[in-house]
């Protein structure tokens, strides 16, 4: 099945016009979220959630969409309140609470596994803050390059490309960052990323 | 408000509220998350953990486990109160926090560890990961709507797996949860021989090896494989023991479930069984005889796709406005498809990603356009089309926003004459929803997404028809193509293999009537009337709510009519009403009719009243009542959701069930039926002639109140209209007479057309 082209979910598909006919009653949950902090920015719905964030729209929402989405489906289903965002609308906190700055070692290996794959398949173009050397946060995804740079384009356009397809989009093959070429390929986006 | 928990939290605030990290909670008396994570911080400080999470975590574990299990010994007093704490929050034991870990909260922790199935571990200390679920918020006790077998198999995992290093202690609720699932594919792994750095709770191509190689399992087999597919079968209404021993009842049990996931009926833990226990998408190298395809079907792909044994083929009846991807089926196209023996199952869908898509009022609009695009390419009357909920909706926006839509696609489908029925593209959780609280025919599964939250947790929808396992290429060069293979369910949607077909003749409809009542008096189970009426409904008017107005279906007959390959008839040529009537619509009313004359009414010509009401307020609501009846209701040239043939379809369905009642078989009373003095017959039948009576009638479909049926039948009916009864004033008035004026004006011109005949 696919779907038109679109930067992310929120703001997709919005109501058709039916003339002279009335407005459904149920009010817009993406609406009834929390305003966002800054005019630059805005609420996105994140798929498979009842969660709402504020993002900075395009390539910058749809990675950390993605990120968000993988989180979700492949390491710890995600609930209101556990997400988190700043200002700038280009990081994204899960459960600050849970993973505090300075705190290390809150994931199994086997979800580490899974966070090293979303940063690589992200072209390390998306950071995690388990990587801080300074002050790890490891429930932070950060856009690691400037929300204008053109590979981040490219990367939100192969994702939404992805997202047409069923056997390629998020949910879908949750097995394969564990096959070998995958963790080979996580690894040496990481040692780029560490060195 | 309970005083020990307001102790525990006016304890670890008191203790630790200088401690950097450490945030002071609610001293409110109430048990919950905050006080908890107060706890896992409190005992993070103990062990030496600095940067305090509420995340018990492998670093606060390799701590715990680095100082030993809390027990009588423990020098820390503030450990043994942390443990107390937990015991008292979890509602084991109501004592204070002392710091000396005597008898009671020994005996506390131990009734925490029996429900958790770690009975055999009990030692007179907390270990490590005893003490994670004793600060956790897991149930350990059976919770309202929790399963019994899978509570015992949640105990069971938890002593047997509790070592490994990935493995908690589980929640022993017996409710299904992605926890429990991703357990259960651990437990596979660690039985396959995984290694503790190999298992990662995904079936994956070492995981389904190991299953291979050691986990296939058949009648007499015994043991933990066995623990763990009786386990995972719990999730199915036909799993429900838990067993170490793989009886006849587990054998029965898999057969059941194989059944119904259209699997090799064996009664093994093989495979491909094994692989839909633990994922949606299944053993996707498995065969599947329908795809759906964004790329026109050429006859260089109907060739490849038919080689392949793909015989269903999902196709889009639109593209999406403004945009340039073309995926719409072609012109040509739908010949192409019949010429080479496939058939279609129409998808409609234009955005459909997103939950602000999916409102009432976009459905109905939504199958206004569907209902255009299948009539331009020739679709023939009742055939099913799939609206696409194309994302991961979760139950909270299912109810908000998707049963909404969905009753807005099946008003919408009814205000155009109801040509076509409607199913679903969805996650299992998707298409369950709508098939219990909507009205779609047949679910098409997006099964493919296996993570999705909708997938994971969910069984199939019991009225599923394709299931979507996963994209692949096929074939090369000009017969190349991508797409998506299904597996089609035996007996659920064969999709639609001719085009633009004519209604069938009278003569035909009454010999295909008269072979199924001699089908059904040879499958000789209950009344033959009523089988065969079942089999009318099944045709695309079966769902939870024809049950409920018309009772159930016995599918075994549904299955044995189709076993003979006798062509299903959908619409026949009135000849005297000069329309094409939904023999299908005809069946479900004249069964409800039959079972109980008032359920008839509101499966027949009353509910479709009320869904034309429905259709005058949501489209025309400044319309007067009598100019809109006028205009549309029961014609022949403007379809609506009480039409003509709509019309015909009930009256000659409360008129079947009135003489099946009185004893006589459906082919007989049809043949024998003047259709020429129908309307005369029901406006006396029904309203005793009597104008007055019909509108009365009419007004009391809209506002009783008394029959819950009729009541919960017309809220969804009018869903996105009103919320309660209709309130009466002069329009509703008006609008009941309309109804009743136009009765009689049917009648009245069969008696002048008789008159005639009779040469008066």
């Amino acid at each position: 099945m696919r779907r038109r082209t679109l930067l992310a979910s929120a703001g997709a598909g919005a109501v058709l016009a039916v003339p002279g006919l009335p407005a459904p009653a149920q009010a817009d949950p993406a609406q009834a979220a929390p305003a966002a902090t800054s005019p630059a920015l805005r609420t996105f719905a994140v798929q498979g959630t009842d969660i709402s964030v504020a993002l900075l729209p395009g390539p910058a929402a749809t990675v950390l969409l993605y990120a968000a989405r993988r989180f979700h489906y492949e390491i710890d289903a995600l609930h209101p309140g556990d997400l988190l965002t700043g200002a700038s609308g280009i990081v994204l906190d899960i459960r600050p609470g849970w993973y505090p700055a300075g705190a290390r070692d809150g994931l199994l290996p086997y979800q580490l596994i899974v966070v090293r794959d979303i940063v690589a398949q992200c072209d390390g173009l998306l950071r995690w803050g388990g990587d801080s050397a300074r002050e790890p946060r490891e429930g932070r995804f950060e856009i690691a390059v400037p929300p204008a740079d053109r590979r981040l384009r490219a990367l939100a356009k192969r994702l939404d490309a992805d997202a047409e397809i069923p056997g390629r989009r998020v949910g879908a093959g949750t097995a394969l960052p564990f096959t070998p070429d995958r963790v080979r390929r996580a690894e040496s986006i990481r040692r780029g990323a560490a060195g | 408000m309970d005083a020990g928990v307001l102790a525990v939290q006016q304890w670890v605030n008191a203790t630790y509220a200088a401690v950097p990290g450490y945030t002071r909670i609610a001293e409110d008396g109430i048990a919950g998350q905050q006080t908890m994570f107060a706890l896992i911080r409190g005992l993070q400080h103990e062990v030496g953990i600095t940067a305090l999470a509420d995340n018990f975590g492998p670093a606060t574990l390799a701590a715990l486990t680095a100082h030993g299990p809390i027990g009588p010994g423990e020098t820390n007093q503030n450990l043994v109160r942390i443990v107390q704490g937990g015991v008292v929050c979890k509602g084991y034991a109501s004592i204070p926090l002392t710091g000396v870990f005597g008898t009671a909260t020994a005996g506390a922790v131990a009734a925490l560890m029996t429900d958790a199935g770690l009975a055999g571990r009990i030692d007179g200390t907390v270990i490590p990961k005893v003490c994670k679920a004793l600060l956790s918020g897991d149930g350990h006790t059976l919770a309202a709507g929790g399963s019994a077998p899978l509570r015992a198999a949640q105990q069971w995992l938890n002593g047997r797996y509790l070592n490994r290093s990935a493995f908690s202690v589980l929640a022993c609720d017996g409710l299904r949860s992605r926890q429990f699932l991703t357990a259960l594919v651990f437990a596979v792994q660690y039985e396959g021989g995984l290694t503790d750095a190999q298992a990662n709770g995904n079936f994956g191509p070492l995981t389904q090896a190991a299953v291979r190689a050691s986990g296939l399992i058949r009648a007499g087999s015994s043991g933990p494989w066995v623990r763990l597919f009786s386990a995972a079968l719990t999730h199915y209404p036909a799993g429900s023991v838990f067993t170490a021993d793989f009886d006849a009842p587990l054998a029965a049990a898999t057969r059941a479930f194989q059944a119904f996931c259209q699997l090799t009926e064996n009664g093994e833990g093989d495979f491909p069984t094994w692989a839909s226990l633990l994922i949606s998408t299944g053993d996707q190298a498995r065969p599947g005889t329908a795809a759906d395809t964004v790329d026109e079907i050429t006859t260089a792909r109907a060739q490849t796709l038919r080689a392949a044994g793909y015989r269903t083929i999902g196709r889009y009846l639109t593209n999406v406005e403004g945009s340039d991807f073309d995926k719409k089926i072609k012109p040509g196209e739908l010949a192409v498809l019949a010429a080479n023996g496939l058939s279609l199952f129409p998808i409609f869908q234009t955005y459909a990603d997103s939950a602000s898509y999916f409102t009432w009022a976009q459905g109905f609009a939504d199958a206004s356009a569907a209902h255009d695009a299948a009539l331009g390419h020739d679709l023939d009357p009742g055939a099913v089309v799939y609206f696409a909920v194309d994302y991961d909706a979760t139950d909270t926006e299912v109810t908000q926003r998707v049963i909404p839509y969905f009753l807005g696609v099946d008003a919408g489908l009814r205000q155009r004459g109801g040509r076509y029925a409607h199913g679903v593209y969805g996650a299992r959780n998707v298409c369950s929803r709508l098939a219990a609280e909507a009205f779609p025919r047949w679910s098409f599964v997006s099964g493919i997404t296996s993570g999705w939250t909708g997938n994971v947790t969910y069984p199939l929808p019991g009225n599923w028809a394709f299931d979507q396992i996963s994209t692949i290429r096929i074939g090369t060069g000009g017969g190349g193509l991508e797409i998506d293979k299904c597996v089609r369910r035996t007996g659920a949607d064969p999709g639609e293999s001719a085009f633009g077909s004519p209604a069938t003749a009278l003569d035909g409809y009454l010999d295909w009537i008269d072979r199924l009542h001699e089908l059904a008096v040879a499958h000789g189970q209950g009344d033959p009337g009523e089988r065969v009426l079942e089999y009318l409904r099944a045709g695309r008017y079966d769902n939870w709510r024809s049950r409920k107005v018309g009772g159930d279906t016995d599918a075994a007959f549904v299955a044995y009519v189709d076993g003979t390959g006798l062509p299903r008839v959908r619409t026949y040529r009135d000849p005297v009403a000069g329309v094409d009537v939904d023999v299908s619509r005809f069946g479900a009313a004249a069964l409800a009719g039959l079972r109980d004359p008032v359920r008839g009414d509101v499966a027949g010509w009353g509910g479709d009243l009320i869904a034309f009401y429905g259709g005058w307020r949501f489209t025309e609501p400044g319309t007067p009542a009598r100019d809109y009846c006028a205009a549309r209701l029961a014609r022949g040239d403007i379809g609506s959701a009480l039409d003509l043939a709509g019309l015909v379809a009930d009256v000659d369905a409360h008129l079947a069930a009135e003489a099946l009642r009185a004893g006589g078989t459906l082919g007989g009373h049809l043949r024998a039926a003047d259709r020429g003095i129908r309307f005369n017959l029901f406006h006396r039948g029904r309203f005793g002639g009597d104008v007055t009576a019909a509108a009365t009638a009419a007004q009391t479909m809209l506002t009783d109140t008394g029959d819950t049926v009729l009541a919960s039948a017309r809220s969804l009916l009018l869903r996105g209209l009103v919320a309660g009864p209709v309130t009466v004033d002069e329009q509703v008035r008006q609008f009941c007479r309309g109804f009743a004026d136009r009765l009689a004006a049917l009648a009245e011109t069969e008696q002048t057309s008789l008159r005639r005949r009779k040469g008066f």
